[in-house]
């Protein structure tokens, strides 16, 4: 049993496991590097700030082919043509953010709990088994991290160097949220719900991965608890077998292996929503690199987005040529009103034409057909205006934090 | 690859009149061709095999299925690169993979510093204060700007 490759790996490609973690440590002590053995597909990110070349991994229990950005605790980014290929992301290519290392591999669907707790007139602790039995919801929503996009920002700040694959659409079918409070009845004087998952630090006195809701949020009946993805149990790493789902907010919220509901009488001050994921409390999150003495909140609701799927960087168009394009958007918080184009330099913009509505908090595709120039490169824009009439700004937004990017994207073209 | 060897004999056993062969230790047994055959009927296929692992439990209500997982999760085992490499893999490799740190863009000395911090004191990393210099030397190195 000295060397045998995990199934379905070439034995050139096979990867120490976790479980032989301290086994590549004691490598690391000795001074010797252990890179992969392998030839590996690169490919290469538009990141200003750099490094741009990232591997392609199969290798993810559950996962196809996704962007290799770090592999323990795991961040996966969606290779960006998977977008082109409907409004739903398929589950084996939906991006996976951990924070911390401590990931359960095994559940036990029978032995799985999950506790309501708290400010509350009873202590629940719910068997998938009636979980599954309760009520059933179902809504299509876009889960995107709160630094997707993290990359693109300029001048570069720390933290995962997302290009825009950190965002997935999905069906997610479950319970709602208020139900489950509803069954453990919330006390008079909860002012908010804070909720964590399996997963956990290594290090004794990290802080564990926390996140709450104001209490009127936690009941509107759109957030929920989701037990499938698209119609089947969610992969491992994407938070199986609960995971909260808060349609139009970002996706720090949407915790990950459920398994802990605290109503709260007081506001929840825990590190990662006093401390981290905040954002200044400025138009579009905007400040100045340096900026300091600003206000922050904690990072909330989604901003309008949208994206070209069919061409990318670099492609090239005939002169004078009549060019289908196309692509996605989401409104954010909301519905997709319009999406706009422009070739122009956002002189001049062209309505285009709306795809099948799955709901407000869902991707949405459009098309529309652009004439190339007859000479010169040019840049394809496109423009997300949502049903409150917000559009995406056409400056990019700066943040330490590398948050709520929702610029104006642009394709440049090459006419040849 | 002593326990599935076993267990195919175990099996090859319970079938009752087929099994003429003795089973020594595994480390002395012999493949004969009726092992092999009957290994190969026995075998789940691939696909049952990835679909069905062995006592996983699942739980079932109103149409929707549950199944219990157990997966194993990929380390590369990428250490950080070259001269002063040591201080930065023997703190930081415990929680986190070389990979995101390679993968950052280039930052002044005074924000790597920040970051070595925010692991220690917030994240709390239990990185010995006498190894804080080289690593905040490594990565202003590897990854620094002025």
């Amino acid at each position: 049993m000295t060397s045998v490759a995990l199934p379905g790996m070439s034995p050139l490609c096979a990867l120490t496991s976790r479980r032989s973690f301290l086994g590549h440590a004691g490598l690391a002590a000795l001074g010797l590097a252990a890179a992969p053995a392998c030839a590996e597909t690169i490919i290469k990110l538009p990141l200003p700030g750099g490094p741009q070349s990232r591997p392609i991994t199969t290798d993810f229990p559950q996962k196809g082919a996704m962007i290799l950005q770090r592999s323990r605790p795991p961040l996966l980014e969606t290779p960006f043509e998977v977008f082109d290929k409907g409004i739903f992301t398929p589950n084996d290519q939906f991006f996976v953010r951990w924070h911390w290392a401590d990931v359960p591999t095994e559940i036990d669907v029978q032995k799985y709990r999950l506790a309501v707790r708290g400010n509350v007139n009873q202590v629940l602790s719910l068997p998938l088994q009636d979980i599954l039995g309760m009520p059933r919801m179902e809504i299509a929503a876009v889960n995107q991290c709160s630094g997707n996009s993290r990359g693109l920002f300029a001048p570069p700040v720390a933290g995962a160097q997302w290009a825009n694959g950190a965002m997935g659409n999905a069906r997610w079918t479950g319970v709602r949220l208020k139900d489950v409070l509803d069954r453990a009845g919330v006390k008079a004087g909860a002012v908010a719900v804070r909720f964590s998952g399996l997963d956990d630090a290594l290090i004794e006195g990290a802080p564990k991965l926390m996140k709450s809701l104001d209490i009127d949020h936690a009941r509107d009946g759109e957030v929920m608890i989701a037990y499938q993805m698209s119609g089947e149990q969610l992969p491992l790493l994407n938070g199986f077998p609960l995971r909260l789902i808060v349609p139009g907010w970002y996706s720090t919220y949407w915790v990950k292996m459920l398994s802990d509901i605290e109503v709260l009488s007081a506001p929840d001050d825990n590190y990662w929503m006093k401390t981290a994921y905040r954002i200044p409390d400025t138009p579009h999150a905007s400040v100045t690199p340096g900026q300091t003495g600003y206000k922050t909140v904690p990072i909330n609701r989604m901003a309008p987005r949208s994206f070209v799927t069919n061409l990318k960087d670099g492609d090239k168009v005939s002169p004078g040529a009549t060019v289908p394009v196309r692509g996605i958007a989401f409104g954010g918080d909301r519905g997709v009103k319009t999406v706009d184009v422009s070739i122009d330099g956002a002189a001049n913009w062209s309505a285009t034409e709306l795809g099948s509505d799955a709901g407000p908090y869902s991707f949405r595709q459009w098309r529309a057909q652009i004439m190339a120039p007859t000479s010169g490169d040019f840049s394809l824009m496109s423009r997300c205006t949502n049903t409150a009439d917000v559009s995406q700004p056409p400056d990019p937004n700066w943040n330490p934090g590398g948050f709520m990017r929702n610029v104006v994207e642009k394709v440049r073209l090459t006419v040849a | 690859m002593a326990l599935p060897r076993i267990a195919i004999s175990c099996a090859f056993l319970a079938l009752g009149g087929l099994a003429f062969a003795v089973v020594g230790p595994p480390e002395h047994h012999q493949w004969s061709a009726a092992d092999r055959f009957l290994a190969a009927a026995i075998a789940p296929t691939p696909a049952q095999a990835a679909a069905s692992p062995p006592a996983l439990t699942s739980v079932t209500a109103d149409d929707v299925t549950l199944r219990s997982v157990a997966v194993d999760l990929p380390d590369r085992g990428v250490t950080f690169p070259g001269p002063g490499s040591d201080a930065v893999n023997n703190n930081c490799l415990t929680c986190h993979s070389a990979g995101m740190v390679l993968n950052q863009p280039e930052m002044s000395r005074t924000v790597w510093q920040g970051e070595v911090e925010k692991m220690i004191g917030t994240y709390k990393a239990p990185i010995a204060q006498g190894d804080v210099g080289a690593i905040v030397d490594y990565l202003a190195n590897l990854k620094g700007v002025n």
